[in-house]
């Protein structure tokens, strides 16, 4: 509901105004199945085999060893690092890596497609569904905000007010290098150091 | 007046009551004696049996209830939105990519390559849609 109005807005219109494609891969049913939302609170679900997600990771990459991401290449740090601020949001406990971060991560990185839409619309469900025993941040408000300002008429003082200087905007990301020993927690340094030094170089 | 002004002014008032509303902030403006339900210790099963099991006409009735403001179709989406307020839900703070400041980081790699095989998504990640109402964000969030 917006403006005093209710909208009907389907994948297609959503994708439409957010200029992506509409793909038939769904993560989060990759991820979590069928299981309705709140799919987050649930542990687990199917993260990538080893074999796949082993190429995201300095090499060697053993089986036994622990998937955080400390443990990724520069380039796959860096990447999984700006999703979580951009894409997949998570705050907090840095030493995370779940099987939903790890399969994005993955089709990213090796440019497989996924359904854009249906990803941020799980991410909403996931807040939406949650109880409110749980102070979940509201994801996504910029584009939420956006596909607002282009389903009002232009002429609407409503959508007006998206498009004044005023209206606050999130800042720009500024990533850190994964051996920049002001980023991460114990756990993160810990895994480095198991690390011989000839792949940390 | 004739029939030409007469739309003219009920333009003007509507416009207008459109600007209180989204004038209105956190406030939910409720009819005199209406309450709003408390939902602050609504676990995750009773929120999906109120909102997210239940049939479109259900959440969207034929007619919307007039003893709340315009921003909401019925009480129990306002009751959701005081909620959230009362319980201290925030905007997310998402950030927006620098591709020159990630590609340094990255070593000299181009990451926004990767992005770029994903029509839109650089897009969508960079400055160009960085700005947000955050009433409009509870609002949707209450309502959806």
């Amino acid at each position: 509901m917006f403006g005093g109005q209710v909208f009907g807005l389907s994948r297609a219109t959503i994708a439409g105004i957010l200029g992506v494609d509409l793909v038939d891969v769904s993560l989060h049913e990759r991820v979590y199945g069928d299981a309705d939302p709140p799919c987050r609170a649930m542990i687990g679900g199917i993260a990538p085999s080893h074999e796949v997600i082993s190429q995201c990771f300095h090499q060697p990459f053993p089986a036994s060893y622990a998937r955080v991401p400390s443990l990724l290449t520069p380039e796959a740090y860096v990447v999984h690092m700006a999703l979580q601020r951009t894409l997949l949001l998570r705050s907090g406990y840095p030493e995370g890596f779940t099987g939903l971060q790890q399969l994005l991560l993955l089709h990213i990185l090796t440019d497989e497609p996924f359904d854009i839409v249906d990803f941020i619309l799980a991410e909403i469900e996931d807040v939406i569904t949650d109880g409110m025993g749980v102070v979940r941040q509201f994801p996504c408000a910029h584009w939420i905000s956006f596909i607002c300002s282009m389903i009002m008429p232009a002429e609407s003082p409503i959508s007006g007010v998206y498009r004044q200087d005023e209206a606050p905007r999130f800042p720009v990301y500024r990533s850190t290098a994964p051996q920049d020993r002001r980023r991460g927690r114990h756990a993160d340094r810990a895994a480095m150091a198991r690390l011989s030094a000839e792949v940390q170089a | 007046m004739s029939i030409a002004a007469a739309a003219a002014a009920h333009r003007a008032e509507a416009l207008e009551a459109e600007r209180a509303v989204f004038r209105m902030d956190t406030v939910v403006r409720l009819e005199p004696g209406v309450l709003l339900q408390n939902l602050t210790k609504a676990n995750a099963a009773k929120v999906k049996r109120l909102r997210w099991s239940v049939a479109e006409e259900d959440w969207f009735p034929l007619t919307r209830d007039s003893r709340v403001d315009r921003r909401f179709w019925m009480l129990l989406q306002a009751s959701f939105y005081e909620t959230y307020q009362r319980r201290g839900h925030r905007i997310f703070p998402h950030r927006v990519l620098d591709w020159v400041s990630l590609r340094t980081v990255a070593g000299g790699a181009d990451v926004r390559e990767h992005f770029a095989h994903f029509r839109g998504l650089p897009r969508l990640l960079e400055m160009e849609q960085n700005r947000y109402i955050e009433d409009w964000v509870r609002v949707f969030y209450a309502t959806t």
